[in-house]
């Protein structure tokens, strides 16, 4: 175990039945950086993601995040509430990822409690995402995707967690939405010290956000390695096929 | 006061025209029902073999019975226990139902797959046989009626219920909550729970009145309630006073039971999100058009080509 | 100069709501589409872009009341009768949508989706018909039409699909294309296929485009003219070739500094504060001036017209002290 890992995955593999999801994955994130892993529909890629949750079991292989193994479901509230606070995620979705009873405040209040922590932290963590006190008490359906999404990110942050995973968590938002969440995130890193795990189709936000990177497809790791040298001089067809393919300015459709 | 108005409002825009209707005259009833020995104007039980089929009066206002007694104050005593039995009913499968519903919503599989067929086995049985049966084996009386409709009500609770957690139960937002680390009782109870109330409780309200309506069944045949008891179905069952061509007494009680049996089929649906027919509805809203213009468009590439 | 082959003059589209009020939902678009051009509409949540899709072809929601001008090869859509509507619709403008499988019946076989309209609405044999499916499959890049052709849309994967769904508009021979997010619910390597393909058969047969999208770059790839919206409003209208150097308007200026670059990390995205709004949302002068840097007192309560500049159109009234300060900086 390498103690400057937050988290390190070995031979990670899952099997829904004959369908070979993800197939002998290794990666780390070391403590403080920021992994995306990259992929297309199809590569694994949030499957991988589940699994470091504990959403899904693996089939084979090791996860370990701050040095501890959690390849086995957890025992107990107590064990459950400890991997809570070394890992957390936000997802995709803004509109169905927030519970729609619960105000960001409520929700935010919530975890704090469930973790023993001050519940003073509340204001802090709705001013560190950026949302007004009138967006902190609404409900969710009177937010924007933009404000929902950084509610999940205030009510993953509440566990304190060591590392967060990103699961598509800029996707879905408006592209001048999308440029303040990533502002946002770069902030809250440099803040904390936060390791990132961010999971995306984009490789131009993987860029903006990540130092390292790993290449997925068909649940297998394609390549890995430093964020700019794999985008900027990828070893493998595939990782070039799919940087060639991201419309940049001057790309034609028409040769 | 700003918050009454709130509330009516809120009222207003759920149930809409028809269940605000049905909700007010369910208000009354049960007001009726609670205040009964304040607003009654006579004695129930207090019978007058002067006033034997007496007609509406100053009096009676509805007119009396064979024995005299005030028909007014016999069907304003009569909703205690014709709202009594339901209210039991429906609380008693809730009970049961919902934690069996939670159950089998959260884990699938091979639990979701037992609980449902046991389900569908106590559907498959008709809630008035089971009453009936159980009545036989341990005589008539409301408990024993009571408790074979409770046990029977429980899947037309339950299906619903568990058909509204399971879709929570795949929503991102639970996820969330088990990789924060809560357990499966408080992310079931104080979040999934809570998000399908309306569900629960509209589904509640059409549950109470095919038991009210069940219950009166068994009163009209004397299985449950008993007479002198006041109560809407042992009241319809009077046949002595349809015979001296006495209907008012007979239809006043069925009227009373098809109008609330009605009214919280109404409530019912509207509280769980159904939306009224089409006569009944206002002007749709712009947020509504839009949101159903997914469905008002499909003419796309298949009518274009 | 030939005649546009789709005309919009002050299209604007209210919407009544509950209380008996109206919302604006686009105010006053003004585009022109010649004949085998492809032109982009880009903007995101609330700008309008899809609406205006739906009013060139009358698809809109109930309620809403259409006012301005959409012209067809000359002739008004807007004053169409239903049989007119019809003809338009079945045989002069193909629709492609974003999710494919909400517009194709998932019961019935490719090859039965395909040729349902030939058959019906122009009395094509339907062996005939099958083969003009087949042959239109190959154009498309589908390998093996004659098997795609009996299968079901679930035996096929998204790209795929879309790829039918082109098809199926081509079988019809339009004139024009409305594509709305074709790609986004796409692979970045599918989506370069897909919008290869469309670009292809638009130039190989002369169609007209409108390619709806939220993402800048892809619009600029595909099109020759690209207009940003804002708040069911054009903000600016300007050749993709020159777009990125000449971008002129405050919107789009944000835009193309929202997004991330592939190329190298940016010290610090210049995002947009706030949220994009819609039409009704916005106050009575410039819909961009709450979340404009360079907003002044009076951009607040006069609505900027949309004027000629520098070889563009653009909806701003401050367009050429930012210009002068811009290139002052740059300099």
């Amino acid at each position: 175990m390498n103690a400057g890992n937050a988290v390190e995955v070995r031979g990670l593999s899952k099997h829904f039945k004959a369908h070979h999801a993800v197939v002998d994955v290794d990666f780390d994130v070391p403590a403080g950086g920021s992994l995306g892993i990259v992929g297309e529909s199809g590569s694994g890629k949030t499957t991988v993601a589940r699994m470091l949750v504990g959403l899904e079991r693996p089939t084979s292989g090791t996860i370990a995040v701050m040095g501890r193994d959690r390849s086995a479901p957890a025992r107990g509230a107590r064990e459950r509430g400890r991997r809570a606070r070394e890992l957390q995620i936000v997802f995709q979705d803004p509109y169905t990822s927030l519970d729609p009873s619960q105000s960001a405040r409520a929700a935010v209040e919530e975890v704090l409690r469930h973790h023993g922590r001050d519940l003073s932290l509340t204001q802090q963590l709705v001013d560190q995402v950026g949302l007004t006190e009138r967006q902190a008490s609404a409900r969710p359906r009177d937010l924007s995707g933009g404000q929902r999404q950084r509610v999940a990110i205030a009510r993953a942050l509440a566990a304190s967690p060591k590392v967060l995973i990103l699961d598509e968590a800029v996707s879905a938002l408006d592209v001048s939405i999308q440029a303040q969440v990533l502002n946002l995130l770069a902030d809250i890193r440099t803040e904390t010290g936060i390791a990132y795990l961010l999971i995306s189709h984009d490789l131009a936000v993987v860029r903006q956000l990540c130092d390292t990177v790993l290449v997925l497809r068909r649940g297998r790791v394609v390549e890995q390695g430093d964020c700019a040298t794999v985008l900027d001089a990828p070893a493998q067809e595939y990782t070039r096929a799919l940087r060639e393919a991201v419309p940049v300015p001057g790309w034609r459709v028409s040769a | 006061m700003n918050r009454t108005k709130k509330l009516w409002q809120r009222a207003n825009t759920t149930l809409g025209r028809s269940g605000m209707l049905a909700g007010g005259f369910l208000l009354v009833v049960l007001l009726a029902a609670v205040l009964a020995p304040l607003v009654a104007p006579a004695d129930p039980n207090q019978s007058s073999l002067l006033d034997s089929y007496a007609g509406p009066s100053g009096a009676h206002l509805l007119g009396a019975d064979g024995i005299g007694r005030d028909l007014l104050s016999r069907l304003i005593f009569g909703a205690r226990t014709s709202l009594l039995g339901p209210a039991l009913v429906v609380g008693v499968s809730l009970l049961l139902g919902i934690p069996l519903a939670l159950l089998a919503s959260w884990y699938g599989g091979w639990v979701d797959g037992v609980i449902a067929r046991v389900f569908d086995l106590v559907y498959a049985l008709p809630g008035l046989l089971l009453a009936v049966l159980t009545v036989a084996l341990f005589g008539p009386g409301l408990t024993p009626a009571v408790v074979a409709l409770s046990i029977a009500y429980i899947p037309f609770l339950a299906r619903i219920v568990r058909a509204a957690a399971r879709q929570q139960r795949v929503s991102p937002y639970v996820d969330a909550l088990a990789v924060q680390g809560f357990g499966v009782l408080r992310i079931t109870v104080r979040h999934i729970l809570r998000n399908i109330v309306p569900v629960v409780v509209g589904q509640a309200a059409i549950a109470f009145g095919y038991a009210l309506l069940d219950l009166a069944s068994l009163s009209y045949l004397g299985l449950a309630v008993q007479a002198p008891t006041p109560d809407w179905g042992v009241m319809v069952s009077d046949s002595d006073a349809l015979l001296k061509g006495y209907w008012l007494q007979v239809l006043a009680p069925g009227v009373l039971i098809v109008l609330t049996v009605l009214a919280l089929t109404v409530v019912g649906a509207r509280i769980s999100g159904e939306k009224p027919p089409g006569y009944l509805r206002r002007r749709r809203p712009a947020g509504a058009a839009l949101k159903d213009r997914a469905e008002n468009d499909r003419t796309p590439v298949g009518a274009a080509a | 100069m030939t005649a546009p082959l789709l005309e919009l003059a002050g299209l604007t589209v209210d919407i009544t709501t509950e209380d008996g009020g109206t919302r604006t939902l686009l105010d006053g678009i003004d585009l022109s589409l010649a004949p085998g051009e492809a032109l982009g509409l880009v903007g995101e949540s609330g700008s309008g872009k899809s609406m205006t899709m739906r009013a060139v072809t009358r698809l809109l929601p109930r309620g809403a009341a259409v006012s301005g001008a959409v012209r067809y090869d000359g002739a008004e859509v807007l004053a169409m009768d239903a049989g007119a509507l019809r003809r338009y619709r079945d045989r002069e403008v193909g629709l492609v949508f974003q999710d494919p499988r909400a517009h194709v019946n998932p019961t019935r076989r490719i090859g039965a989706f395909l040729i349902e309209a030939l058959v019906r609405n122009r009395g094509v044999g339907k062996r005939e018909a099958l083969a003009r499916a087949a042959a239109v499959l190959a154009e498309v890049g589908i390998d093996d039409p004659q098997r795609r052709l009996r299968q079901y849309p679930h035996e096929v994967s998204g790209g795929m699909l879309q790829r039918v769904m082109i098809a199926s508009v081509l079988l019809a021979e339009p004139r024009l294309i409305l594509a709305d997010e074709p790609t986004t619910a796409l692979d970045v390597t599918i989506q370069r296929e897909v919008v290869g393909i469309l670009d292809r058969l638009r130039r190989e047969r002369g169609m007209g485009m409108v390619f709806i999208t939220h993402d800048l770059d892809l619009a600029l790839a595909v099109c020759g003219r690209v207009a940003v919206m804002y708040a069911g409003r054009i903000v600016e209208l300007r050749s993709a070739d020159t777009l990125h150097e000449r971008a002129a308007h405050p919107y789009t200026l944000g835009l193309l500094g929202s997004r991330p670059s592939i190329d190298e990390r940016a010290q610090r995205l210049t995002a947009i504060p706030g949220r994009p709004v819609s039409a009704f949302e916005s106050g009575p002068g410039c819909a961009f001036a709450p979340r404009c840097g360079f907003a002044t007192a009076q951009c607040e309560t006069t609505p900027p017209a949309l004027a000629e500049f520098d070889d563009g159109l653009v909806r701003c009234s401050r367009v050429e002290e930012i210009h002068a300060a811009r290139t002052e900086a740059t300099a």
